[in-house]
């Protein structure tokens, strides 16, 4: 019990789940909720009394899509979504070892301050590979680059590390439940969860949930299902290049389609999503934090400047202009999977150790 | 139809039972009053129910007296299925139109139904909440007052069958609207609530499935006059045995604008479940609750005492119902006892609606405001130490028209409008006439 918790799940961006009076129709209407595994009011009943390590274990958390149907049904208006994803950032933060998770979740100018700063610092490491360009040369009679490389190493380094803490202590805490399935078929659930999303079209089917009767195109499971095998698609054809070291730039060259489908699969799902976050035509997207948006515009960015750069390739533009941008397309790329275990973007790890526990301790 | 004097002491809107008893107290002071329903039959919703909690009383028993008494009171003129309009606070008093309505039948009418025999057409009876049908010739319900038919035009085919048959020859198809200029010098709201629709939780499928019914509809089950005699499930005409009630249907709800507490929904839910519990002796019955409220007096222990007949409390609300092919339903919850969502089957679930303000009130004032409270009931300016008081000098409330509440505080209620009404009138015929002692 800890009653000082509730202060701190508010700096989390939880703002309204104290009105909460235990009524349990969230829990009701939650189509992922089911016997030994109910939530979203376990979670206010955890936040409330401050058990903190429930929350670090709970696999549910994870479980969530975040489709909203808790906090659209809640009859006080508590929000119960909005705890979820604040409990996540909670979480997230915890499992990252240095502590800057913490603070940049907490303070919305110091989060900006350190993504920019970020930026700049992985721009100028960019640059330091190439110490012969005008740029650079103009640059480097300021700073040392030497000094520059070791700090975006440094940087990367702290970055893979707090990933790979984060994914022990996630690890760590699998649930003292006895096993119900085997490893394989528990590995193979979560891999067909992780493609299709059946879970995540699950929400929303009911007559008066919003979505219910909308095209499945603007559903939000869809658009999760775009983004996600947006990245998928891109990072294959990203290690592809790399792999064959072959810079071909026919349309038709196979890595070249992944590449392209994985971009507009990718600047589709974002593009919908920011949107549904401007206009909130739902509570989940009304309750948006910064949190979200980073992600958002960093998924959106690199898509775009992306596009932009495939364009300028075909018409053969080599201006400053496309320079820059390929600089910065690479700068959000970096940065957005640096930031990995320090952002939203961390559930794409949490997740699927969620889902494998849960399909493995389920009978 | 009732010609109406030019001048009342007091127009009491509303006829059930705050307004009433508003009226009776005034009355009995000496004071003339006008009491304005616009029903067919004085009573208001209490006529309409089986027992009162926590004693058990047959609710018929207690209003029915009342309503005689006031429908026969010789300083109240009762106009029923009539409506106020346009209230004007001039410099004393006030002054109103009254409509009168046609109900096609004069008041030679003795109730002796020969017309709803003969009358082809077949409705849905409004009094028995849609359990039944009833004919466009109609006495409401059995216990109405003034017992005389009325026709209900919109469905009316106008054939005549029941103008030959009726023995006293008081059918009149060719009765108007009435609209008089009246004044009072004072007007008590007892304007009442309305009844939370349902169909507006579609989570609960009350309308798309036949087996969830409000709890209005298991009143009306209930009652002595009852429609079948019988507690039934509509889908199929079988005797329930496992009947679930969903408390807080309605009230402390915010995303269907009803964030408070309807004051009567744990009680008259336990109250049924006990005349269930008479009624069908093998039956189950559980109740969904968030709170049991028991705050009255002898609340607590009628609580208790449903309790201890085997009615099953289960703490959670329900979130989802689901209809089964066999009509059977299934009520998804929190089990707030054990924190995990739970299923279970039951033949019938009773919705325990709650009550919204009727705000009808508000649009009858012309020159001046009746404020409310931010939940639209009329706003008690002062309510502790006057608490029938409105923001207009001279107009007063009553009963549920300011806030949930149960019968014995909507009598309470009245009887504070009534003697603040009374005191009213003596300070403003004292300054007419000051040697009025």
């Amino acid at each position: 019990m800890d009653t000082k918790f509730i202060n701190e799940v508010e700096r989390y961006g939880a703002d309204h789940f104290k009105a909460c009076y235990d009524c349990g129709t969230c829990t009701a209407v939650c189509t992922l909720s089911e016997p030994g595994h109910s939530f979203p009011r376990y979670f206010v009943r955890l936040a409330k009394t401050g058990q903190k390590d429930e929350i670090l274990r709970s696999r549910e958390l994870w479980l969530c899509y975040a489709c909203g149907d808790c906090s659209e049904n809640c009859p006080r208006n508590a929000d119960p979504a909005e705890l979820i994803a604040a409990l996540r950032r909670y979480t997230i933060a915890s499992y990252e070892p240095t502590g800057l998770t913490k603070l940049i979740f907490k303070s919305n100018p110091l989060y900006i301050l350190v993504t920019l700063v970020l930026a700049v610092i992985f721009a100028l490491v960019l640059l330091s590979f190439h110490p012969q360009s005008d740029v650079s040369r103009w640059l480097f009679k300021y700073i040392d680059y030497e000094t520059i490389h070791y700090t975006g190493i440094v940087a990367a380094v702290l970055m893979i590390f707090s990933l790979i803490s984060g994914f022990f202590t996630s690890i760590k805490n699998y649930s003292p439940q006895k096993p119900m399935s085997k490893p394989w078929d528990a590995l193979k659930k979560t891999l067909i969860e992780m493609g299709i999303f059946k879970r995540y079209q699950s929400c929303d089917t009911y007559e008066d949930s919003y979505w219910a009767g909308k095209p499945w195109i603007i559903k939000p499971w869809f658009l999760h299902f775009c983004i996600f095998w947006g990245f998928i698609l891109l990072f294959t054809a990203t290690a592809m290049d790399y792999l064959f070291k072959n810079p071909n730039i026919d349309v038709w060259w196979p890595t070249r389609i992944i590449g392209t489908i994985g971009g507009l699969l990718l600047m589709y799902g974002s593009t919908i999503v920011m949107i549904y976050r401007l206009l909130g035509p739902t509570k989940i997207y009304q309750s948006t934090k910064l949190a979200d948006w980073v992600f958002l515009i960093f998924i959106w960015l690199t898509g775009f400047t992306g596009f932009w750069l495939e364009i300028s390739i075909f018409a053969h533009d080599h201006t400053m202009l496309t320079y820059g941008i390929l600089l910065f397309h690479v700068v959000c790329a970096v940065e957005m999977f640096l930031l990995f275990a320090f952002s939203k973007f961390a559930h794409a790890l949490y997740r699927p150790i969620a889902l494998y526990d849960y399909f493995r301790t389920k009978s | 139809m009732l010609k109406p004097k030019t001048h009342y002491d007091a127009l009491v809107v509303g006829g059930g039972i705050a307004g009433q008893e508003t009226a009776l107290n005034l009355a009995n002071l000496g004071y003339k009053v006008a009491l304005v329903e616009k029903d067919y039959s004085i009573g208001g919703k209490m006529i309409l129910l089986s027992k009162v909690f926590p004693t058990l009383d047959c609710a018929a028993c207690i209003t029915t007296p009342k309503v005689s008494e006031t429908a026969r009171h010789p300083n109240i003129d009762v106009f029923t299925y009539s409506e106020v309009e346009d209230i004007y606070k001039q410099e004393r008093g006030f002054k109103f139109t009254l409509r009168q309505k046609p109900r096609y039948v004069t008041e030679d009418c003795t109730g002796c139904q020969l017309c709803e025999q003969v009358c082809p057409v077949v409705v849905e009876d409004q009094y028995q909440y849609g359990l039944i049908g009833r004919k466009a010739i109609f006495i409401p319900h059995s216990i109405a007052n003034p017992r005389i038919a009325a026709i209900d035009m919109d469905n009316c085919t106008l054939c005549g069958l029941c103008e030959n048959v009726c023995p006293p020859k008081s059918i009149d198809f060719t009765q108007t609207e009435q609209v008089t200029q009246i004044t009072a010098t004072a007007v008590v709201l007892a304007t009442g609530y309305k009844l939370f629709d349902p169909t507006v939780i579609k989570r609960y499928g009350y309308g798309k499935y036949k087996n969830v019914v409000t709890a209005m509809q298991m009143e009306r089950q209930l009652v002595p006059t009852r429609p079948f005699n019988n507690v039934l499930r509509p889908s199929d005409g079988k005797v329930p045995d496992n009947i679930a009630y969903v408390l807080c249907t309605g009230s402390r709800d915010a995303t269907v604008g009803s964030p408070i507490c309807s004051q009567v929904c744990c009680m008259y839910s336990t109250k049924q479940a006990q005349l269930l519990m008479g009624a069908l002796p093998m039956a189950d019955v559980t109740l969904y609750y968030i709170n049991i409220r028991a705050y009255g007096k002898g609340f607590c222990e009628f609580y208790q005492q449903a309790r201890s007949m085997g009615v099953g409390y289960v703490k959670g609300k329900v979130g989802r119902i689901f209809e089964k092919d066999n009509g059977n339903l299934i009520v998804r919850y929190e089990d707030i006892e054990t924190g995990e969502v739970a299923e279970t089957e039951h033949d019938l679930v009773v919705l325990s609606i709650g009550i919204l303000p009727n705000k009808d009130y508000q649009k009858l004032f012309k020159n001046v405001i009746v404020e409310h409270d931010p939940y639209n009931y009329v706003k008690q300016v002062d309510e502790l130490t006057s608490p029938a008081r409105t923001s207009v000098d001279g107009v007063f409330v009553a009963g549920t028209a300011s806030g949930p509440m149960d019968i014995p505080d909507s009598i309470l209620s009245a009887g504070a409008a009534s003697s603040e009404a009374a005191s009213y009138l003596r300070k403003v015929y004292k300054q007419i006439q000051p040697s009025l002692n």
